[in-house]
């Protein structure tokens, strides 16, 4: 059975990934989508190689990496039982990611677990 | 939010159903190299090793940024013990141009490559049946459906 993606919301109701793909132009958001069905599709499993990594010593913490007209965008993907969350994007500006940027992601994980109990 | 949500408020938006329903020869070429790989079970990094290049370079074919030239496809080809098909010029191929008017009144054109991959999207999102066919033009209804469900279903047809 195919994963299913779903978009994290914050207390408030905000989408950050949703603001943050609709804040890409046109043919990065047609690459980001694309990426995001197969994500629905395969699952992680198949699909840490390039596309979409591992975060090392963060379980369950994957970034979906896409470069496109010389920008790096990044969308923060969690697994959490049988679904994944899509936790956070944005134009990455440094070589590595910041550790906050991680640590948010990792939070809101954290967070989607303990509301679905997965933990 | 659900992606499959996501994707239908994406669509709305003119500029991301037109980038859509466009054809891009690095994308799809990107697109064929990412399943291919993907079936195969092999990383990026094992791709270039295999072709004798760096795995930044299949990233990069793989993102539609470069577009390789046919040697190198068919050096990747058979690489994964397959062969590739040459390329045909548009208007060579049997493409349709399909378009209409919908049940509930929104225009819908399809980009057919293939009349039965279409039929087929249609199908899974539950179109059923064309309520008018002619040559070049297939007009589809759905009960209960919203005119932005329509039009989506239109531009993901063309994917």
């Amino acid at each position: 059975m195919a994963t299913q993606v779903e978009s994290y919301e914050t207390s408030g109701g905000r989408d950050p990934v949703k603001e943050y793909i609709f804040s890409c132009d046109p043919k990065t958001i047609k690459r980001i989508v694309k990426n995001l069905d197969r994500l629905e599709m395969y699952g992680f499993g198949l699909l840490g190689s390039g596309i979409f990594s591992k975060i090392v010593g963060h379980q369950d913490l994957y970034e979906l990496k896409i470069k496109f007209n010389k920008m790096e965008h990044r969308i923060m993907c969690g697994k959490a039982g049988s679904m994944i969350y899509l936790l956070d994007g944005f134009h990455k500006k440094e070589n590595k990611l910041r550790d906050t940027d991680i640590q948010r992601s990792q939070d809101r994980l954290i967070e989607v677990k303990r509301l679905k109990g997965s933990i | 939010m659900n992606l499959k949500q996501l994707k239908k408020e994406l669509l709305q938006k003119e500029e991301i159903r037109e980038e859509y329903s466009k054809y891009d020869l690095a994308f799809e070429i990107g697109e064929m190299i990412i399943d291919a790989r993907i079936k195969l079970g092999i990383t990026q990094k094992k791709l270039a090793q295999l072709v004798g290049t760096k795995q930044p370079s299949i990233a990069r074919l793989e993102n539609g940024t470069n577009l390789p030239s046919l040697k190198f496809l068919d050096k990747i080809a058979k690489k994964m013990n397959t062969h590739l098909i040459a390329p045909k010029f548009a208007f060579l191929e049997e493409t349709n141009i399909a378009s209409g008017q919908s049940g509930v009144g929104t225009t819908m054109t399809f980009y057919m490559r293939n009349e039965n991959s279409v039929l087929s999207a249609l199908r899974e999102e539950g179109f059923t049946s064309p309520y008018r066919h002619f040559p070049h033009e297939l007009i589809y209804s759905q009960s209960n459906t919203a005119a932005s469900e329509v039009e989506r279903v239109g531009v993901e047809a063309v994917i």
